[in-house]
């Protein structure tokens, strides 16, 4: 009886793995590489170097299905990027996110602008101080508008 | 094999998936709001685990996205949070929605509450299981467009559930040590809660605008 009622559990699965993949037609890349890399940095693991590399396989990957890359994986890229002092590259991930979702256009603009302010306050700061540069970008994420 | 078995059986779990009946959710609210982004707020939970908020925060961002809506960048927006000395996920709670609105330009923010988050210790066994409440909330005007609640674990290698083990087949995760099992029954239940018109998700979620299902979900004619 039980035996029986295994193989009809297993017939009901086949069917749905058919029905499953025929459908599976997916907008974005999936793939573990992405979910991971987010799961180590929201965690506080400092090692961003293979946050990166996480990334850099799901961003190959990606581009090898033919897929497009999901939301929040080039802005996730750009705050690491922040996070090993790679200025550049974190507004031009960013840049790279808004291209892709004109959703993000709006909050992503809110850190760029409050990061600018803040640098403008920081670089008199400095001058007093006489301390070495700073850079906008590793602020970026901070959308603090007390400034 | 005996087909008069056969089909006792199949009459049999219809009739027990059949008994826990409860009105389906109305989605008048949720179609009318129309939200095309989402901003997920950090998990609070009643687990002590310190792991349970960021496994579960970063296993929503992809079946959100894929059922259709603008995720905004979860560890971009954790860091804002953090920065402005928020941390707790009962404070994101109490920050005013113009001030997200304005922050974060989004239509929507999704709270989540872990309600489990642990192993349980069977006389042979041992599983983890993972239980989530999402709850979207409308930006503007503060009403709740969706509510649900999914469980998920690692009951015996599978979790009894053939939709979730087909998920977890496609996404073979490269952390598969015991101290990352919650993260891994994490992804699977988002999988789960966050897919449209999943036949295991009582009132599923409404496919977004950037979903090639956006108002064709099943749900909505039933």
């Amino acid at each position: 009886m039980i035996y029986q009622f295994r193989r009809v559990i297993l017939l009901i699965s086949y069917c749905t793995i058919l029905t499953g993949c025929a459908s599976a037609d997916y907008i974005y890349y999936h793939d573990s590489s992405y979910t991971e890399s987010m799961y180590m940095f929201l965690k506080d693991d400092p090692d961003y170097q293979e946050q990166l590399e996480l990334m850099d396989t799901y961003f190959e990957k990606a581009e090898s299905s033919g897929k497009k890359v999901a939301p929040g994986a080039y802005a996730h890229y750009a705050i690491l990027k922040s996070k090993i002092g790679a200025e550049g590259e974190t507004l031009k991930y960013l840049e790279k996110e808004k291209e892709a979702f004109p959703d993000s256009v709006h909050y992503i603009d809110f850190l760029i602008e409050t990061s600018k302010k803040k640098q403008q306050t920081t670089n008199t700061d400095n001058k007093t101080n006489n301390s070495d540069g700073n850079n906008s970008e590793q602020n970026v994420a901070e959308g603090n508008n007390e400034h | 094999m005996n087909i008069k078995t056969m089909f006792f059986w199949m009459f049999a779990i219809l009739m027990f998936s059949g008994c826990a009946t409860r009105e389906h959710m109305d989605y008048t609210a949720f179609k009318n709001a129309d939200p095309h982004s989402i901003l997920v707020a950090m998990p609070s939970s009643v687990s002590n685990d310190v792991n349970s908020g960021p496994a579960v925060l970063a296993s929503v961002s992809l079946p959100l996205s894929e059922a259709g809506y603008y995720v905004i960048p979860v560890t971009l927006a954790n860091e804002t949070f953090k920065y402005n000395g928020v941390s707790d996920a009962s404070e994101i709670r109490n920050i005013p929605r113009e001030k997200i609105k304005e922050v974060f330009g989004v239509d929507a923010i999704m709270y989540l509450t872990i309600n489990e988050y642990q192993t349980h210790y069977t006389l042979l066994d041992s599983y983890f299981q993972v239980s989530v409440t999402a709850e979207l909330v409308n930006v503007s005007d503060g009403t709740v467009l969706w509510k649900e609640t999914s469980i998920m674990n690692n009951k015996s290698g599978s979790s009894g559930n053939i939709f979730a083990d087909l998920i977890a087949a496609l996404f073979k995760h490269a952390i598969n040590e015991a101290a990352e099992l919650g993260y891994n029954v994490s992804v699977n239940n988002s999988y789960m809660m966050f897919t449209p018109d999943n036949p295991y998700i009582y009132d599923p979620i409404l496919s977004g605008p950037y979903s090639p299902k956006y108002r064709k979900d099943k749900i909505l004619n039933k």
